[in-house]
């Protein structure tokens, strides 16, 4: 007695598109929380010591490593040591940087669907793109070599010596290709024919 | 309905002519024009930007001294080069670009007796 069901048969149910962006977007980007849970332990630890030093030296205990006043007098007069630590503090800080604002964007794309949200590894499209260069160009699937990045496929193909691939076919069969798949977001295609052929 | 044409080229697969199948061709082609033996014709086949390369290695067929027929050791090889770039590429299907010739012996034929 599901309410859901009950219409038309073959009424599909449509995906929320608000919910479907935000799935494809986890599946399209790398997740942050491991930078960000090694980022945090290590404020904790910090947070922790400094606390921990700061409480012995108000008690007038021996510090563990050492005092809060002793550190802060090294800082005012620099050392030697400290040119060095302070270029490793800025390589950790650009790393930071880098990992909080880099967008973080996995080798994946959204295929077109009505009804299920499919995100596919660039591999499945580079794969489908050389298979079908290949067929177009009548030479074996080894001949066509793929690369596909997040605007951009580039198929290599190599034709057999003494028979020449028409470029304009293979361009084509490459375009079409990609039209069907229609990944989100487009990617232009581009067929480089190898000027020297080689022998099955 | 499809017409068997359009059947035949959307069968799925592609064919591939190897290197040895190319180079037996091509010194059986050399070997009929040398007149010898397909066996003592070697062939070559590379690539050169796409089309073929072919380098043939092999003795000629020359008329004895004294023979009426007058047949160059030139005269034979060009003849070979044109008719192996002709009749190879009417045969395979694949461009040849350049054919070379090695002549490495000769055969004399000696004319038959009329018994």
């Amino acid at each position: 007695m599901s309410t859901e069901s009950v219409g038309a048969a073959g009424s599909v149910r449509r995906l929320q598109p608000g919910l479907t962006r935000r799935l494809v977007r986890r599946e399209r980007h790398r997740s942050r929380s491991t930078a960000v849970v090694i980022a945090l332990v290590v404020l904790i630890v910090a947070a922790a010591y400094v606390g921990t030093e700061s409480v012995l030296a108000l008690l007038g205990r021996p510090a563990l490593l050492q005092s809060p006043t002793a550190v802060i007098g090294a800082l005012n007069k620099p050392a030697v040591w400290s040119i060095p630590a302070v270029a490793a503090l800025v390589v950790l800080g650009i790393l930071a940087l880098v990992a909080a604002l880099a967008p973080g964007r996995r080798a994946r794309h959204r295929l077109t669907d009505d009804r299920v949200a499919v995100v596919v590894d660039d591999d499945v499209i580079a794969g489908s793109l050389s298979r079908r260069v290949a067929t177009a160009g009548s030479v074996s699937r080894s001949h066509a070599r793929t690369t596909v990045s997040s605007r951009r496929a580039t198929v290599n193909v190599t034709p057999n010596s003494g028979f020449v691939i028409e470029r304009d076919a293979v361009s084509a069969a490459a375009r079409e290709a990609m039209a069907e798949l229609a990944p989100i977001p487009a990617v232009r295609t581009r067929v480089v024919v190898a000027e020297s052929g080689v022998l099955a | 309905m499809t017409t068997p044409a359009s059947v035949t080229t959307s069968i799925p697969g592609v064919v591939t002519i190897t290197e040895k199948a190319m180079r037996r061709l091509f010194s059986a082609i050399a070997a009929d024009e040398l007149g010898v033996p397909a066996g003592d014709v070697s062939a070559r086949v590379t690539d050169a930007r796409g089309q073929l390369d072919v380098q043939l290695t092999g003795p000629i067929r020359l008329a004895p001294l004294g023979s009426a027929r007058t047949t160059t050791v030139l005269g034979v090889a060009e003849a070979v080069r044109s008719r192996v770039a002709r009749d190879g590429e009417r045969l395979s299907g694949a461009g040849v670009q350049n054919v070379r010739v090695r002549v490495t012996g000769t055969h004399i034929q000696n004319e038959r007796r009329v018994a």
